[in-house]
C-alpha cells in the first residue's frame, strides 16, 4: 500500500469550508441559535470558524514551504 | 443631548485632516514602508468591508432580524477559510496579470471589451445606491447629535471632504502598479477607530446600562422573549443562509473589497495572516451590537435603533462618547465610498472612456487621465448624494446594501467559472449575468426605489410575484442567481470557446502560462516605441519603454527576437495597470498579423521553457505530471556531455545545454533567442553555415576561439513537426557539437608514431643509400689527392659533390617525412592545408618507399596527371601513400608491380593504390582499419598504417575504401578535396565539405 499523496492547501481549504459551511449552515445551528444558550454562543462558534480559517491559512503556508 | 453642528463639523473636518496627515506621511516615506507593508495594516484596510450598513444599521439590522444579523460577517469568514481556494488565486492572477479591478479580471478570463462593460456597468449600478446609503448614515448621525442641522449641508459637506480626499489621495497616482501606502494606511486607520468606537459605546452599554455581565444575564434571564426574538430568525432559516451566500460572495466581489485584497499589491503572507486576523476584526466589531440593541431597549429609547449606537451614550449622558461614536461612524462611512470610488472609477475609465477616446488623450495622456479619474471619482459620490436625496423615505440602514450586495452576487458564477470551470465561455457570461442582472433590477432594485420613495406605487415581492418572505434579500437572491447560474453554465456548455478564451481558461486554472500573442511585429525597441507613440505620444511611448527596458535590465540596442518578445510582454504588463488588459494588448499588439510562423514556434518554446522555469508556478493535475515530464528531459539534454544547441525553423537558438557552453563560453542566457549567425566568431559563422549546408550531416571542424585550438566534429538533424504530431510549420534543428580537442591531439600523436615507426623501417634502406655514394666519395676524394691534373681534379671533385648531393637528398626527404608535424588542433586549420601537387607527392613517396630493402624489388609506377591538385596537408599526404605503397609492397610478390593513378571525381579526386599481390580475405577486410590490427609477423607491422590513413582521410573530409579479392590482388581507394586553381579552389572545397 503505497504513501498517500499530501493534501494540497486548497484541498484543506475546501474540507475545512466544507466544516465550516455545516457548523454555520446545517441545522446545527439550533443548537447555538437557541433561545436557553447564553447570548455569546454565536461568537463561539465563530470563533471556531476563525479557527478554522487559521487550519486553512496553516495549510497555505506548510504547502508553500514544501 | 443636542451638540452643536459646528462643533461636528469641525470633528469631522478635524479627523479627515488626520487622515491627510496620516496618507501624507506615508506617501512621503515618514511612515516607513513595513508598517505600512505590514499584514496587519492589510487586515485592517480589509476591514472597509464593515461599513456605516455594520456599524450603526447592524443593531437596527439585530433588532429587526435577530441573529440574522450575524450572517453580514458569517459569511467573509467562510470566505476566509477559502482564501487558498479562492483568494490566492485570484491574487496570484490579479499579480501576475496586472488585473487592477474586478472588470479586468472577467475581461481577461472571458476575452472582451464587452465583458468589461458590462461588469463595470453593474458595479456602476450597484454602487451608486450603497454611496448613497453612506451618505444618509453619516447625515443620519448627524442629525441625531445635532437635530437643527441641514440635511443637504451635511450630505453637500461630507461629499465635498470625501471628494477631496479621495482625489488627493486616493486618486494620486494613476496606474495600480504604483502601491497607494498612503490610502492603505488611512483605510486601517479607519478600521481601527471604528472598531475602538464601537467597543467604547459597547463597554458603556455594558457597564453604563446593564451593569455589567452579570446584570445583562439577569435581564436577559427576566426577557426570555428578547432571545428568542433573536434566535428566531437563524432557527426558521428566514434569510439566514442565503445573506450567508451574499456576504460570502461580498467579501472578494465587492470593489472596494477586490481594491484593497488584490489591486493593491498585497503579498501572499500578508493574505495568509488576514484570512485569519480579518475574521477576528468582524467579531470584535459585532461583539458591542447586541449589548448596544439590548441597552437601547431597556432605556427605552425613541430613536430609531438604527442610531442606537449614538443615542446610547448621549442618554447616558456623556458628551465625548457619542463624539467618538460618530466619528466611528464617519470612519466607517468614509472608508467605504472612498475605496469604493476609487475601484469603480477606474473600471470606468477603463472600460467607458478610454476606449472611445484614447485618441484624445494628446500628448500628456498621464495627465489628462489623471483628472478624468479624478472627475469621475468627484461624479460617483455626488450621484450618490443625488441617490439620497431623492429618496423620499428611507428605511432600514441596511437595506440599500442588501440590494448591492445582491447585484454583486451576480458575479459569482462567473467568478467560480474564472477559478474553476475551463468550459466556462464569454457567452455563457455574459448570458447568466445579464439575466441576473435584469431579475435583480426587477427584484431588488425596482422594489428598493419604491420603497425609498424613488418611484411611485408598489413593486415590492409581493406585487411583483405574489410573496413576501418577510425580509427583502432572499426572493431575489434565488431568483437572479438561479437564472444567472442555469444560463451561465447551460450556454457555456452548448457553445465553443475561442482559442484566445480557451487559453486565458488554462491560465487561470493553472494549466497554462501565457505564451502572448503568435509573433512579435516589430524588429526592434523603436518600432515599438513608435507604434506606442503613434497612440499615446512620443513623450509616454519613450518613457514606458524605457521604464520596461528597465525593469527587464536590457539596453535598447542588440535586442533579439526573445528580447523583442520580452520587452513586448512588459509594456503590455505595465499599460495592463493603466488601460485595463485589453486595450493594453490593443495598444502593444495592434493587430495579430497572423505570422502563425516559424518565429511563432521558436518563440512560444522559448517562453514557454522560460516561464515554466520560474519557481512555484503551481501547475495542477496532468500539466504538474507533464512539467515533471519536461524538467526530466530538460535536465537530460543539459547534462550531456555533448554539446547540444536546438534552433527554431528561422535559426534562432532555443536550447543551449551547459556542455555547449562550457565548450564556446557562451552563457545559455547569452545564445538563448539569438539568430545563430549572429553568435560571437568563430562558433556564430562555423555553426551557421554547417546549419544551412543541406549537404552535410556531420563535419569535422578545427578552430581557434582566442583561448585554445580546438578541434570539433558538428551533426545535424532536422526536427520535424509531423513527428510530434504536429503539422504546419517545421521545428527547426538539432545541432551537436562534440569536442575532439583531447582525442584529435592523441590521434595525432598516433599518426606521429607511425611516421616514426616507418622511419625505422627505411632505416636499413637508407644506410644503404647513403653508404653507396659515401663509398664513391671516399674513393673520389683519395684519387683527387693525387691528381696533378687540375681539370681532371675539378671534374672529381664535381663528382665528389654530386654524391654528397645524392646523400643531402636522401637525408632531407627522411627529415621532412620524420618530423613532428601537424596534428588537428597544431599548428592551425590553415597553417598546412594548402593546394597540393598531387604527381610530385607520389613520385617522393615512391622514392621513400624505395629505400626499404624489400621495396627494392618491386615496380612502382606513378601515373597520376600532372594536373591534379588536391586540398591537403603535404606531409601526411606522403603518410597516406607511403603507408599504402607499404602495404602494397608487401603484398605483392618478388618482382611485381604497383600502380599509382588519380582521377577527378566531381569535387573530389580519388587516388588508387593497385597492386597485384596476395588480396585480403574477407575477414581481415572487416577489421583491417582498427588501430594494432596485423596480418604480418610479430615485429614486422605495427598494425597502425591502414588505420593512419583513414584517419587523415577523414581528417581531410575525405574517405578510404578497399577493393581486394584473394589472389588477383587490392585496389585501396583514398577520397581527398579537389584543389582547382587557387581562384576556384575555396569554392570547390566548400562543395566537397572539406575541412576547413
Amino acid at each position: 500500500m503505497g504513501i498517500p499523496p499530501r493534501a494540497s492547501a486548497a484541498e484543506i481549504s475546501l474540507v475545512l469550508l466544507g466544516c465550516g459551511a455545516f457548523v454555520a449552515l446545517s441545522p446545527l445551528r439550533l443548537a447555538w441559535a437557541h433561545p436557553g444558550r447564553t447570548w455569546l454562543a454565536p461568537f463561539l462558534v465563530w470563533a471556531l470558524l476563525i479557527a478554522l480559517a487559521a487550519l486553512a491559512a496553516r495549510g497555505e503556508r506548510r504547502g508553500r514551504g514544501s | 443631548m443636542t451638540i452643536a453642528t459646528s462643533t461636528l463639523s469641525l470633528v469631522a473636518l478635524g479627523y479627515l485632516a488626520l487622515l491627510f496627515l496620516l496618507a501624507h506621511l506615508a506617501e512621503r516615506g515618514t511612515i516607513p514602508r513595513r508598517f505600512t507593508g505590514n499584514p496587519l495594516v492589510y487586515s485592517l484596510s480589509l476591514g472597509v468591508y464593515a461599513t456605516s450598513w455594520t456599524y450603526f444599521g447592524g443593531v437596527g439590522f439585530a433588532g429587526s432580524h435577530g441573529l440574522t444579523f450575524l450572517a453580514v460577517c458569517l459569511g467573509p469568514t467562510l470566505a476566509c477559510i477559502a482564501a487558498p481556494l479562492v483568494w490566492q488565486p485570484i491574487l496570484r492572477l490579479s499579480r501576475d496579470q496586472q488585473l487592477t479591478s474586478l472588470a479586468d479580471l472577467f475581461a481577461f478570463r472571458y476575452r472582451g471589451r464587452r465583458v468589461g462593460v458590462f461588469v463595470t456597468l453593474l458595479a456602476l449600478v450597484a454602487s451608486v445606491p450603497y454611496i448613497a446609503q453612506q451618505i444618509h448614515a453619516v447625515v443620519d448621525s448627524a442629525r441625531a447629535l445635532a437635530p437643527t442641522a441641514s440635511p443637504t449641508a451635511l450630505g453637500l459637506g461630507f461629499s465635498a471632504l470625501l471628494t477631496t480626499f479621495t482625489v488627493l489621495f486616493g486618486a494620486r497616482h494613476l496606474t495600480a502598479r504604483e502601491r497607494h501606502g498612503g490610502l492603505a494606511l488611512a483605510v486601517a486607520f479607519e478600521s481601527v477607530v471604528k472598531l475602538v468606537a464601537l467597543l467604547a459605546v459597547g463597554a458603556a452599554a455594558l457597564f453604563g446600562v446593564h451593569g455589567g455581565i452579570g446584570g445583562l444575564e439577569a435581564y436577559l434571564a427576566a426577557h426570555p422573549e428578547v432571545t428568542e426574538r433573536l434566535a428566531a430568525p437563524v432557527r426558521e432559516g428566514t434569510g439566514y443562509s442565503s445573506l450567508i451566500l451574499l456576504s460570502f460572495g461580498a467579501a472578494f466581489l465587492l470593489p472596494r473589497q477586490y481594491h484593497v485584497a488584490f489591486a493593491e499589491g498585497a503579498e501572499e503572507r500578508s493574505l495568509r495572516f488576514a484570512a485569519v486576523a480579518f475574521p477576528v476584526f468582524l467579531l470584535l466589531l459585532n461583539l458591542p451590537v447586541l449589548p448596544i440593541l439590548w441597552a437601547g431597549q431597556r432605556l427605552g429609547l425613541d430613536a430609531s435603533p438604527d442610531v442606537y449606537v449614538l443615542a446610547v451614550p448621549a442618554a447616558l449622558g456623556s458628551t465625548k462618547l457619542p463624539l467618538l461614536a460618530f466619528l466611528g461612524g464617519v470612519s466607517a462611512a468614509s472608508a467605504m465610498v472612498i475605496v469604493t470610488t476609487i475601484a469603480v472609477a477606474g473600471m470606468c475609465v477603463n472600460y467607458f472612456v478610454l476606449p472611445v477616446r484614447l485618441d484624445k488623450l494628446g500628448e500628456d495622456p498621464y495627465r489628462r487621465l489623471l483628472w478624468l479619474r479624478r472627475a469621475l471619482v468627484a461624479a460617483l459620490i455626488f450621484a450618490g448624494y443625488g441617490f439620497y436625496r431623492v429618496q423620499e423615505r428611507g428605511g432600514l440602514l441596511v437595506e440599500t446594501g442588501l440590494v448591492s450586495f445582491v447585484a454583486f452576487a451576480q458575479f459569482l458564477p462567473g467568478l467560480l467559472g474564472v477559478l474553476f470551470w475551463k468550459r466556462a465561455t464569454r457567452a455563457g457570461f455574459l448570458s447568466g449575468l445579464g439575466a441576473g442582472s435584469l431579475v435583480w433590477v426587477a427584484a431588488a432594485l425596482l422594489p428598493l426605489l419604491s420603497r425609498t420613495g424613488v418611484l411611485p406605487g408598489d413593486l415590492g415581492a409581493r406585487a411583483l410575484f405574489g410573496a413576501d418572505l418577510g425580509e427583502s434579500w432572499t426572493l431575489p437572491t434565488v431568483l437572479s442567481l438561479s437564472v444567472n447560474v442555469a444560463l451561465f453554465g447551460g450556454v457555456s456548455l452548448r457553445g465553443g470557446q475561442s482559442p484566445e478564451e480557451a487559453e486565458a481558461a488554462r491560465i487561470c486554472a493553472r494549466e497554462a502560462i501565457v505564451v502572448g500573442p503568435p509573433a512579435t511585429p516589430w524588429g526592434s525597441a523603436s518600432e515599438l516605441e513608435q507604434a506606442l507613440a503613434r497612440k499615446l505620444g512620443a513623450a509616454v511611448a519613450e518613457a514606458e519603454i524605457t521604464r520596461a527596458l528597465g525593469e527587464l535590465g536590457l539596453s535598447r540596442e542588440g535586442l533579439g527576437r526573445a528580447d523583442l518578445r520580452r520587452l513586448g510582454d512588459q509594456v503590455e504588463r505595465n499599460l495592463s495597470g493603466l488601460f485595463g488588459p485589453i486595450l493594453a494588448r490593443l495598444l502593444v499588439h495592434p493587430a495579430d498579423r497572423g505570422e502563425g510562423d516559424d518565429a511563432a514556434i521558436a518563440d512560444q518554446l522559448r517562453f514557454l521553457d522560460e516561464r515554466l522555469n520560474r519557481p512555484a508556478l503551481g501547475l495542477t493535475g496532468i500539466a504538474a505530471e507533464l512539467d515533471l515530464l519536461r524538467r526530466y528531459l530538460r535536465t537530460v539534454l543539459e547534462e550531456l556531455p555533448i554539446g547540444v544547441c536546438a534552433l527554431g525553423p528561422r535559426r534562432d537558438v532555443i536550447l543551449w545545454n551547459r556542455a555547449l557552453a562550457r565548450t564556446t563560453g557562451l552563457a545559455p542566457e547569452v545564445a538563448s533567442g539569438l539568430p545563430l549567425e549572429r553568435l560571437p566568431a568563430p562558433f556564430g559563422p562555423i555553426l551557421s553555415s554547417f546549419a544551412d549546408d543541406t549537404a552535410r550531416a556531420e563535419a569535422d571542424v578545427a578552430l581557434d576561439d582566442g583561448r585554445r585550438r580546438l578541434a570539433v566534429r558538428l551533426h545535424k538533424a532536422s526536427l520535424d513537426a509531423e513527428s510530434a504530431g504536429e503539422t504546419g510549420a517545421p521545428f527547426g534543428l538539432v545541432l551537436l557539437l562534440e569536442d575532439r580537442t583531447e582525442r584529435a591531439a592523441l590521434e595525432a600523436q598516433l599518426v606521429h608514431r607511425d611516421r616514426l615507426a616507418s622511419v625505422g623501417r627505411l632505416a636499413a634502406g637508407v644506410a644503404h643509400e647513403i653508404g653507396n655514394p659515401l663509398t664513391g666519395i671516399t674513393c673520389l676524394a683519395q684519387n683527387l689527392a693525387e691528381e696533378p691534373d687540375a681539370a681532371e681534379a675539378r671534374a672529381r671533385a664535381r663528382l665528389i659533390l654530386e654524391q654528397a648531393g645524392r646523400i643531402d637528398a636522401i637525408v632531407r626527404s627522411l627529415l621532412g617525412y620524420s618530423h613532428a608535424g601537424t596534428s588537428a588542433v597544431e599548428p592551425g586549420p590553415e597553417g598546412t592545408f594548402a593546394r597540393v601537387p598531387l604527381a610530385p607527392v607520389v613520385d617522393q613517396a615512391i622514392a621513400l618507399v624505395r629505400l626499404d630493402r624489400t621495396g627494392k624489388r618491386i615496380q612502382m609506377e606513378n601515373v597520376c596527371p600532372d594536373d591534379l591538385a588536391v586540398h591537403a596537408d603535404r606531409q601526411r599526404l606522403t603518410q597516406i601513400l607511403i603507408n599504402l605503397l607499404t602495404n602494397a609492397c608487401d603484398a605483392s610478390q618478388e618482382g611485381g608491380s604497383v600502380f599509382i593513378d588519380a582521377e577527378r571525381q566531381d569535387a573530389s579526386v580519388v587516388l588508387r593504390v593497385i597492386d597485384a599481390g596476395t588480396g585480403i580475405p574477407e575477414e581481415v577486410k572487416a577489421r583491417m582499419f582498427d588501430p594494432f590490427f596485423t596480418t604480418k609477423p610479430r615485429g614486422e607491422g605495427t598494425g597502425l598504417g591502414l588505420a593512419v590513413v583513414e584517419s587523415i582521410a577523414r581528417e581531410h573530409g575525405g574517405a578510404v575504401w578497399v577493393e581486394s579479392e584473394p589472389g588477383v590482388g587490392t585496389t585501396v581507394h583514398v577520397r581527398l578535396p579537389l584543389a582547382l586553381a587557387p581562384r576556384l579552389g575555396e569554392d570547390a572545397l566548400s562543395a566537397f565539405g572539406g575541412t576547413t
